[in-house]
């Protein structure tokens, strides 16, 4: 193929508006963007004014699936910046929350958004007819994600029993062994998703490119509810940074064919994401996350960012695994009524958790009263533009080289932006209806 | 079971009626009141499908819905008596809408309990993290519609966490 033109605007099956543009002339590549063009929303200046008791609650609503994640890093923000430290109990429960946002998000993507393009079809409405029995199991895992969110966070979208300082409201003991009953039972059903995952897996494009990843890095466990910030680089090397820190990781910088700042570290650009956690914690992963990693031929550094819907598969397992080892700690303590711890002062702090879809930071300042006066809050899809980016400026000459037609290259520039996952924002979700009788 | 389901995005003005009537419903205390569940789905309209569960009696769904009406407008709808002509790129979680998720439950198989949209004309579905102030106005009396069409039960079912 010597000449093409990509138009994908409004790019389908990721979350908000992103757009891709390719032109390719005489086998020259003459442009090659991925562009984001939504308008920016200005929570860091909504959430001046506010009581710390409420930032939470409003940063909650930068994003209805990331919902949890937003919450849990502002809290951790806050209480950094009130010193506050909160207690074993709330430190367990606030990690079963976090694994059941990436569960549900994870189950999502993986079923909803990617299984799509590996079978040839339009989204899973079709699939359904021929795949129907798959399906129904998305939707149990789907729903087992979104109950357990529920069950701990209050609700799962803007979840408001998780405050500073600890929980408002608290599940029961005997509620936590009927989680722990159903994890149990979901057992088979992972075991199916990673033999659906593992059948599809020859058909996610072998594309390699050296990246640096970067994810949270915690001592106790797999990095997703806490931890430092950690770079693994395409050999390995690793560097640490404490989250207060993350300004120094994150670097952003403005692009002209984005409205979203983009980020970079020690390359060009970095990925941040299931696979970099993978690269970064793999060791930490449970045991039988472990074997589906092997399963599905994945190992640490693994460069391909196609396979970041594997890692999920991978995290899904994890998810679960690792829940029922916290589950068994709380509910062998059994759960005590807490009073959220009060603050200790007022000042200036960080948080950051990994979200499905990375590393998300939160910052804020406090005055005397308890007043936010600054805010800062770096979202991971925001960190994943410029790698996307860079990818695409490899990708495009090889699939130019390689001979792909332009519906070959655009299938496979759409891949790729959905292997990310990226929420970019949250659109518009009116129904638009006429009526028949 | 009954359910008042709110759906919508916060960051589209009056596209977060629903999501408003549904947490108002739960930080009023109604839910225990008036024996149902208020559930917030933003952007998970899949997550619809967890309330298709058995002993589902009714489920009342309230969205922002461009129906043709005067802003402001409500309409109470079947699935049957109206179509989707909103241009959807597929089952996404943010492009879809709720009939790709009834779609979806009908192309499983799976039993669809009785369902009625409570539709609500918006003002302005631009991004903006307010709903308008003719909206925000009639908030109260949106929820008092909704919850006297899913029909008081007064004692509540004893069932219903007070969660939304």
């Amino acid at each position: 193929m010597t000449d093409a033109k990509v138009r994908v605007h409004h790019l389908t099956r990721v979350e908000g508006h992103g757009n891709i543009e390719v032109d390719v002339k005489d086998g020259k590549v003459l442009k090659c963007e991925w562009q984001v063009p939504e308008a920016p929303r200005f929570f860091e200046a909504m959430v001046r004014g506010r009581h710390y008791t409420e930032v939470a609650r409003v940063t909650s609503r930068i994003c209805g699936i990331c919902s949890i994640g937003h919450t849990l890093a502002s809290l951790k923000a806050t209480e950094a910046a009130l010193g506050i430290r909160i207690t074993e109990q709330t430190d367990r429960l606030r990690r079963l929350l976090k694994h059941a946002e990436n569960f549900d998000s994870h189950v999502l993507h993986v079923y909803f958004l990617a299984a799509p393009d590996l079978v040839g079809a339009p989204s899973v409405l079709p699939l359904a007819a021929t795949h129907g029995d798959i399906v129904k199991r998305a939707l149990r895992l789907k729903r087992l994600g979104h109950e357990w969110g529920s069950l701990i966070g209050g609700r799962t979208t803007h979840p408001t029993a998780a405050v500073p300082g600890g929980f408002a409201s608290l599940p029961t003991t005997e509620e936590l062994k009927a989680l722990k009953e159903r994890l149990l039972a979901a057992v088979p059903d992972l075991e199916s998703t990673v033999a659906t995952v593992a059948s599809l897996a020859p058909k996610i494009p072998a594309f390699w490119r050296p990246t640096e990843y970067i994810a949270l890095s915690d001592k106790k466990e797999y990095g997703l509810y806490d931890g430092a910030i950690s770079s693994c680089m395409p050999d390995g090397a690793r560097q640490i940074w404490p989250v207060s820190e993350y300004r120094k990781v994150t670097n952003e910088y403005v692009v002209p064919q984005s409205t979203a700042k983009y980020t970079k570290n020690k390359l060009a650009s970095y990925a941040a994401g299931a696979l970099a956690r993978f690269n970064n914690s793999f060791e930490q992963l449970h045991p039988e996350a472990r074997k589906v990693a092997a399963a599905l031929g994945m190992k640490p550094v693994c460069g391909n960012p196609y396979l970041n819907t594997a890692a999920q598969a991978v995290e899904v397992v994890h998810s679960v695994h690792e829940s029922l080892r916290v589950l068994d700690e709380l509910i062998g303590k059994g759960i005590r009524e807490e009073k959220p711890v009060p603050p200790a002062r007022f000042g200036r702090g960080a948080g950051g958790v990994e979200v499905p879809r990375g590393i998300l930071f939160h910052e804020y300042e406090y005055d005397k009263e308890g007043l936010c006066v600054m805010g800062n809050c770096i979202i991971p899809t925001n960190q994943n533009h410029g790698n996307i980016q860079k990818d695409f400026e490899q990708l495009v000459p090889e699939l130019v080289e390689s001979g792909k037609s332009e519906a070959e290259m655009t299938l496979a520039l759409e891949m790729l932006v959905r292997a990310y996952d990226p929420c970019i924002s949250c659109s518009t979700h009116y129904l638009d209806v006429t009526f028949v009788r | 079971m009954r359910y008042l389901i709110g759906a919508g995005s916060h960051a589209a003005s009056d596209d977060g009626i629903g999501l408003r009537v549904a947490e108002k419903a739960a930080v009023d205390g109604l839910e225990a009141a008036h024996g149902f569940r208020a559930v917030a789905l933003r952007g998970g309209w899949i997550d619809l499908l967890a309330c298709f569960e058995e002993g589902t009696e009714r489920i009342l769904v309230v969205d922002s819905a461009r129906m043709g009406l005067a802003p402001g407008s409500v309409k109470f709808f079947s699935p049957e008596e109206a179509r989707s002509v909103k241009v959807l790129g597929g089952a996404e979680t943010h492009g879809g809408d709720l009939f790709a998720s009834l779609e979806l439950a009908k192309a499983t198989g799976a039993a669809i309990p009785p369902l009625e949209f409570m539709g609500i004309e918006p003002y302005s579905v631009e991004p903006g993290m307010s709903l308008s102030p003719e909206l925000e106005a009639r908030l109260g009396e949106y929820l008092s519609l909704a919850v006297a069409r899913l029909g008081s039960r007064p004692g509540g079912c004893g069932a219903c966490p007070s969660r939304a």
